[in-house]
């Protein structure tokens, strides 16, 4: 067996495994199916959900929403982390904002932002954001830090000054972190935008989980658990196609090294 | 590197800026009071805290205890689980796999089946907030795990430290940096979690007090939980942080590769 | 030979300190002056200030008082080109683009800065490595990309911050000699920084010895050898006797900045 077919067999034996084992004790009735439905079900349930349920509207929902929060996102949180991990007078002005705001649960501004922006789409939009927000100004700040000094210098002594600080050295220097980064703030987002559905939204994944559980539609509980997960890994696996496209110049291992941080 | 407070200036810039355009807007009307109280009411409102009337110390005390609880679980259970799976690097890949696959999940979204399994018990509360920070725990505590200098391990065999002597010398000490930044990460998503689940299934706590008083349009209420949360998230960040380094202070160096 | 030549670069009672940290004085009353196609190093202890007074010329620091001066040949030619004691290449261009970065920056056209990057690549022998990634490099080679790289500036002034700290002693000596035969060939005005004796006396013209805290000049010893000196110059007796008295001066530095390290 190669390296990597060996790696792939350790990697999806005991997944595999445990999904066997689930399809099997729930069909042999081993389990209350009133709680632990049959696997081949749940598959069965989301695929018709998705097709001739609502769950296919519920879906493109969170799809949007999540594509609005992230651009947003990613648009000022890289913005505003370079700003204050390049300058220290705005890296003062904002941090205190920052420190407050960051480890603040997001999902608790929600009433907040139902006020502000009223039940519609804005609230979970603007919910999903601040926490994508955030964590991305402080991954971006944390990139820009980690620079080392005599690329700087290096860039400054063969002229790259002005824009061109930021478009030839900078950027390219903070590459293979603002990804990671992104990909992080993408990840979050994702998170809370599904939690805030599920506490206060009429549509979307989040929401029809909540309503799934009010009904004890528990395979629909288990299809729209499995959706938000595939849906992260989604994410994950799309920022790990992109990266060695954008980064052409990484070591294959720097590559894996970054995809891997949790 | 110590700096005067004079070049500092700009760290209370923001938060005074933000806060005292709040209040003259609100004062002025130019923003509905209703909706956006000055900031000075609110901290006027905030001794509710300690009027027994309000019941909101209790709501406080009920948070607390949860995240602790399951921040208590957490540490435990998956500091035992995560050095137990790196000892079969079959147990170990396939467990990121799983976790993998767990970790973008938003923990409150198993409150529904957790309840169907046990009630609306604080147990059900407990397990699903346990959700995230238990997966977070493992992965920091592998990774930590991982960190440790292959040679120190060596040494360590070569010495004959095996059992219960191995999992307390070597592989719980070495790997306690990362495990202390994981707790880090971890009690951030405990506080996210039991807020969320507070604020759709439970009959008390701050998340609970937060929701129904937004329901009612108690606003300057619902400000102050808002308050009393934010004071909590950054006691689980800086305040963590500032105890962490007081008793680790080699923490910093090593746990570059997490963070 | 400063005496006649034209000064290249002129230091004028320099001093830098670095605030917060107790106001640390990196450097005081640095006065030297370096004419045109001189080779200088600097040799001292560490924390002696070498690197900030490189960055001062490099104009990467202000001085906190004095004065730094490089005298333009042209008016559009950069002044200073800088070698890194850790290459300081940049991962995400190609060699050639690494090399040229500085012409690009002065919007010379593409096809221009190659053959320029190309030209410097071969006189460093890396011709066939144009298109290679720097993380596919060894130290060696990866050097003499960031020499190819400060070549490629045709500046006033070449800098070199320890350029060859990071290598393995065989690297080293090819090394060393690369650089003596750059010097016979293109005749550069160059401040060169090392932690080496042997490796100042075999290149230099001028060696400047340094003392720590505050840094300061504390001698600056002739070399007579000539730029057309020959490799075989390390073997003789002469060579030996200059490093050691070299060694003598610098020696009570040395352990005066250890037993502050060590306090």
């Amino acid at each position: 067996m190669s390296p990597s077919v060996y790696r792939g067999a350790q990697a999806w034996a005991i997944p595999i495994v445990l999904l066997a084992v689930w399809e099997t004790s729930t069909r042999a009735g081993l389990l209350d199916p009133r709680f632990f439905p049959v696997l081949s079900d749940i598959l069965v349930t989301a695929v018709d959900q998705l097709v001739n349920g609502r769950l296919g509207l519920d879906l493109v929902l969170t799809l949007q929403r999540l594509m609005m929060a992230f651009a947003l996102a990613a648009v000022l949180g890289v913005a505003i982390g370079v700003a204050s991990g390049r300058w220290r007078t705005v890296e003062l002005l904002i941090r205190p904002i920052t420190d407050t705001l960051y480890p603040l649960p997001k999902i608790a501004l929600l009433p907040l932002f139902i006020i502000i922006f009223g039940r519609g789409e804005g609230a979970y939009v603007i919910t999903a954001f601040a926490t994508g927000f955030f964590q991305i100004i402080i991954s971006t700040r944390g990139s820009v830090r980690d620079v080392p000094s005599d690329l700087i210098e290096a860039g400054r002594n063969f002229g790259a000054t002005g824009t061109r600080f930021f478009t030839r050295l900078l950027f390219p220097a903070i590459a293979p972190g603002l990804l990671n980064g992104l990909r992080l703030g993408m990840a979050t987002c994702l998170i809370t935008l599904v939690a805030a559905e599920f506490v206060g939204a009429e549509y979307g994944l989040g929401a029809m989980i909540r309503r799934a559980g009010q009904q004890f539609a528990v395979e629909e509980v288990y299809a729209g658990i499995v959706l938000a997960g595939v849906l992260g890994l989604l994410i994950n696996l799309a920022f790990r196609l992109v990266t060695p496209i954008v980064l052409p110049w990484q070591r294959p291992a720097q590559r894996a090294a970054g995809g891997q941080k949790v | 590197m110590r700096r005067a407070l004079g070049e500092k200036w700009p760290l209370f810039v923001g938060p005074v800026f933000i806060l005292l355009t709040w209040e003259l807007l609100s004062r002025a009307d130019v923003i509905r009071p209703t909706f956006f109280p000055p900031p000075t009411e609110i901290l006027i409102r905030a001794g509710i805290i300690f009027d027994a009337g309000s019941g909101m110390g209790g709501d406080i005390i009920a948070t607390l205890l949860r995240v602790l609880a399951t921040i208590f679980f957490a540490v435990l259970i998956g500091v035992a689980l995560g050095i137990a799976i790196t000892a079969s690097q079959w147990m170990e890949r396939g467990t990121n796999t799983v976790l993998a696959f767990l970790y973008p999940i938003p923990g409150v979204l198993f409150f529904p089946f957790l309840t169907f399994l046990l009630g609306r018990t604080e147990m059900a509360i407990i397990l699903t907030a346990l959700v995230t920070p238990l997966i977070v725990m493992v992965l920091y505590t592998v990774a930590g795990v991982r960190s440790i200098d292959r040679t120190l391990l060596e040494v360590a065999d070569n010495y004959g430290a095996d059992g219960a002597r191995r999992f307390f010398g070597i592989l719980v000490p070495g790997a306690l940096p990362s495990i202390v930044t994981g707790i880090r990460v971890s009690l951030g998503f405990t506080l996210i979690a039991v807020i969320a689940i507070e604020m759709v299934g439970a009959s008390n706590g701050l998340g609970q007090f937060l929701w129904s008083n937004w329901q009612i349009l108690r606003v300057t209420d619902m400000y102050v939980a808002l308050l009393i949360i934010a004071v909590l998230g950054l006691l689980s960040s800086v305040g963590f942080d500032a105890v962490a380094d007081r008793m680790l202070p080699w923490r910093r160096d090593v746990q570059g590769a997490q963070t | 030979m400063s005496v006649q030549a034209k000064a290249k670069v002129r230091l004028n009672d320099v001093a830098k300190k670095f605030p917060g940290q107790e106001n640390v004085t990196a450097l005081e009353g640095v006065s030297l002056e370096v004419a045109e196609s001189e080779f200088v190093s600097i040799v001292g202890p560490s924390g002696c200030g070498k690197s900030t007074l490189l960055r001062l010329v490099a104009g990467l620091y202000e001085p906190s008082s004095g004065t730094v001066e490089i005298e333009s040949s042209k008016p559009d030619r950069p002044k200073t080109a800088m070698v890194f004691q850790e290459h300081a290449l940049f991962p995400w261009l190609s060699v050639r683009e690494n090399v040229m970065f500085g012409p690009r920056n002065r919007n010379m056209p593409k096809k221009e800065a190659a053959e320029i990057a190309d030209e410097q690549l071969a006189r460093l022998g890396l011709a066939r490595f144009g298109d290679f990634f720097p993380h596919q490099l060894s130290g060696g080679m990866k050097q003499r990309v960031g020499i190819a790289r400060a070549l490629a500036q045709d500046a006033e002034v070449l800098l070199m911050d320890e350029p060859l700290g990071a290598l393995d002693a065989q690297t080293r000596t090819l090394l060393q000699e690369q650089i003596l035969e750059l010097r016979q060939q293109t005749k550069p005005t160059v401040l060169y920084i090392t932690h080496a004796i042997d490796e100042a006396v075999f290149l230099s013209d001028r060696i400047v010895l340094m003392s720590a805290r505050p840094g300061r000049i504390r001698d600056i010893v002739q070399l007579d050898f000539g730029p057309d000196r020959s490799p075989e110059l390390r073997g003789t007796s002469e060579f030996a006797a200059l490093s050691q008295d070299i060694w003598n001066h610098l020696r009570d530095e040395v352990q005066l900045a250890m037993a502050v390290d060590d306090r």
